[in-house]
């Protein structure tokens, strides 16, 4: 009965968890939000590469304001040839740490390589957080910096993990073994459940806790 | 432990007599590996399963050192020897494009860094392994100059008998013989709980699964590590030694016992940590039953074995005889005047577990048994950048110490039965307090070459049956509440171990 009971209270923290809606991600350049390291005033540029997954609706900066209110900002995602892809626009106003900038349209596929360029509209100050990149690769109103920025990409709305399975799976199944795949999470839900099972049948038998004489 | 136990006054002639009766070891033995029950087996499948789950939800490389560790084996494998402790290159270039392919460096310690998520980096991480890098590199140190090879060994054999040679798959493969370990772990801790507990069949399951199902336990299961040797090797020694204990040293039993202690030394040197407690339990036996020479056997055993692999070193390896280094990367205390002093040395192992003391130089900015050792066994993984909150390293210590103090009140109303197992008791003390001592001073001597820390919680993890014995101890010692207690407590594992995976999860996947 205790087991049972506590098996019921196990499986209610999981599903209340995993029917919690938030907001999720499309995608990271991993980029380690580590210095800021690009100030933007008043129609200064910052462009940098990156690679745009699929199911992206807001790209994601990590910004310090210094204390005052962040100007407004547009963004435009093009491809290498210039060709544009989407854009957005972000009123002022926010504050110290991440700035989403809801995009004009949303991204269906995953694009290698696209251009994104953030443009300040104000002349209140901005600093972009990212990394020193000997090699790297923004440049600055036309000009090359050895510089990364962090950036992120977020899915559209608030998602619940339920809702969000099928993506998760797809990623378990990336940059593993070469079968690998989209079901290789469900393959692995299976197995500890399985190994689960077997322990609490070991523990649920009905002469355990019996002894020797 | 059991009131089975051997009474003072007659454990010599005792002794004697069961050393008689296995003097037909081999085939009794045998009887005994047929006659381990279903129970252990299952428990051992447990801990199997955990570890494949565990090295199927990682990503490649995302586990402490495990970069080396790939190396290691990967070089072992392709070229039949191992590194060295050279300044030269270390990773292969194919490792190394699976390094970058996967985004390694940009993910660990970074919580706004995934690894990729993406069709178009898989097919450009197939691509650049499909041009071909090198799988050789110049076997330069790299941190496991000086570590033995019977662990990757293992691993060499999974990554030859892998079949495509895909990069990807050998790795998975490799740390498949992480898995089987852990279910040798689990099933060594499920025998030794039988000895030590001979009349509450329930709480060898119990204990064994407590193991099976400790989240650090399966994560180090589930990855390329040779820390899983040691546990493994560990484990066989504590059920062993307590065979031996109950049973008397037989020479099979005591050539057992140095085949395993050569093992765990030949798989990780940190096994040298428990080796004197081992030595210590075999001169006790000798002592007690009278008997030396199957003593000498086991030894000869352990001996010839390590005389075998300093012999390859400096023969074909072209190594230190019985190199001895530090943690991974760099090689810590190798170097000249890294060692310190003794005064400092001792200040330090005492911080390491102990409060500090007003006359003492602080050595740490936190408190290492709580904050390192305590909270790292009690769930930290990958390389160490995720975890659990701190209430459930309070709740676990909680528990452990519930269970350890119920344990000693029932033995201290035991002491009877106790008394004439003071051997065993301080064999396994001598084995505990050998590898915290090597340990510390590992972390003194990393700590000073490197002003890095050293501490983490899965070094702990060879002691495993000794907490699975506090577990079972206290277990019994709950009386008629004890199996539904278990019960309770192997599903509370099962969450625990779960809730690991679902961090583990959203670490890397969301």
């Amino acid at each position: 009965m205790v087991v049972v009971v506590s098996l019921l209270v196990l499986g209610a923290l999981l599903l209340n968890h995993l029917a919690r809606a938030e907001p999720r991600y499309a995608g990271f350049n991993s980029v380690r939000p580590t210095v800021p390291v690009v100030e933007l005033g008043r129609n200064d540029r910052v462009c940098q590469s990156t690679l745009l997954p699929g199911d992206t609706a807001e790209i994601e900066y990590v910004v310090a304001t210094l204390g005052r209110p962040g100007p407004p900002v547009a963004v435009s995602l093009s491809t290498p040839e210039g060709e544009l892809i989407a854009r957005g626009r972000l009123e002022g106003g926010y504050g110290d740490g991440r700035m989403a900038v809801p995009l004009d349209r949303p991204i269906r596929e995953s694009r290698a390589t696209v251009r994104a360029c953030l443009r300040s509209t104000a002349s209140v100050p901005l600093q972009l957080v990212g990394v020193p990149a000997p090699n790297g690769g923004i440049d600055f109103n036309g000009e090359p910096q050895p510089q990364l920025l962090t950036l992120a990409f977020r899915r559209p709305g608030a998602e619940a993990t339920f809702e969000f399975l099928g993506t998760i799976a797809h990623r378990f199944g990336i940059v593993k073994t070469t079968i690998a795949g989209g079901w290789t999470l469900w393959a692995v839900v299976a197995l500890f459940a399985f190994s689960s099972a077997i322990a609490l049948r070991l523990v649920l038998r009905r002469d355990f806790g019996e002894e020797r004489a | 432990m059991s009131a089975t136990a051997v009474r003072p006054g007659h454990a010599a002639r005792l002794g004697r007599r069961l050393a008689g009766g296995v003097r037909r070891s081999p085939r009794t033995t045998r009887r005994a590996v047929r006659r381990v029950p279903r129970a252990g087996w299952l428990c051992a499948l447990v801990a199997v399963l955990n570890g494949l789950v565990w090295s199927v939800s990682l990503p490649p490389l995302q586990s402490f050192d495990e970069t080396l560790h790939v190396y290691y084996a990967q070089y072992l494998a392709e070229t039949s020897r191992t590194p060295r402790p050279i300044d030269r290159t270390v990773i292969s270039d194919e490792e190394h494009t699976v390094v970058l392919g996967v985004k390694l460096f940009d993910v660990v310690g970074n919580a706004d860094g995934r690894p990729p998520w993406t069709v178009i980096e898989d097919d450009q991480l197939t691509a650049a392994l499909a041009a071909g890098p090198s799988r050789v590199s110049e076997g330069g140190s790299g941190g496991v100059g000086y570590y033995p090879p019977g662990y990757y060994a293992l691993g060499a054999v999974a990554y030859k008998l892998t079949p495509g040679g895909s990069i990807l798959d050998r790795m998975a493969a490799m740390r498949l013989v992480s898995a089987l370990l852990a279910g040798i772990a689990v099933l060594a801790t499920f025998l030794f709980l039988r000895e030590l507990l001979p009349r509450q069949p329930w709480t060898w399951t119990a204990g064994a699964l407590t193991v099976a199902l400790q989240p650090l336990f399966g994560f180090m299961s589930g990855v390329v590590n040779p820390d899983m040797g040691v546990i493994a090797a560990a484990a066989v020694c504590f059920w062993l030694l307590a065979r031996a204990f109950r049973r008397g040293l037989s020479a099979a039993l005591a050539v057992a016992i140095g085949l395993a202690a050569a093992a765990g030394v030949l798989a990780k040197l940190a096994m040298v940590g428990l080796i004197p407690g081992v030595a210590l339990g075999g001169l006790l036996l000798a002592a007690r039953d009278g008997r030396w020479r199957p003593l000498l056997a086991g030894a000869g055993t352990f001996a010839g074995l390590m005389v075998l692999y300093a012999l390859a070193n400096l023969t074909y390896w072209n190594r230190p005889a019985l190199p001895f280094g530090g943690g991974a990367a760099p090689d810590a205390g190798t170097a000249t005047g890294t060692t310190g002093n003794w005064r400092e040395a001792l200040v330090y192992i005492w911080q390491d577990f102990l409060p500090r003391l007003p006359f003492m130089q602080d050595k740490f900015a936190d408190f290492p048994l709580w904050d390192r050792w305590i909270l790292g066994w009690t769930g930290r993984f990958g390389w160490g950048d995720y975890g659990f909150p701190e209430w459930v390293g309070v709740a676990v210590t909680a528990t452990f110490v519930a269970l350890l103090a119920a344990a000693v009140a029932r033995a201290v109303g035991d002491r009877p039965a106790l008394r004439g197992r003071w051997r065993e008791a301080l064999t396994y003390l001598a084995m505990a307090f050998g590898l915290l001592g090597l340990l510390a001073y590992t972390g003194y001597t990393y700590t000073r070459a490197t002003g890095n820390g050293f501490e983490q919680g899965r070094y702990l993890l060879p002691l495993m049956p000794l907490f699975a014995l506090v577990v079972a101890a206290g277990l019994r010692a709950l009386g008629r509440v004890g199996p539904a207690a278990a019960a309770l407590l192997v599903v509370a594992c099962v969450g625990w171990s779960g809730w690991a995976l679902l961090l583990t999860v959203e670490r890397f996947y969301t």
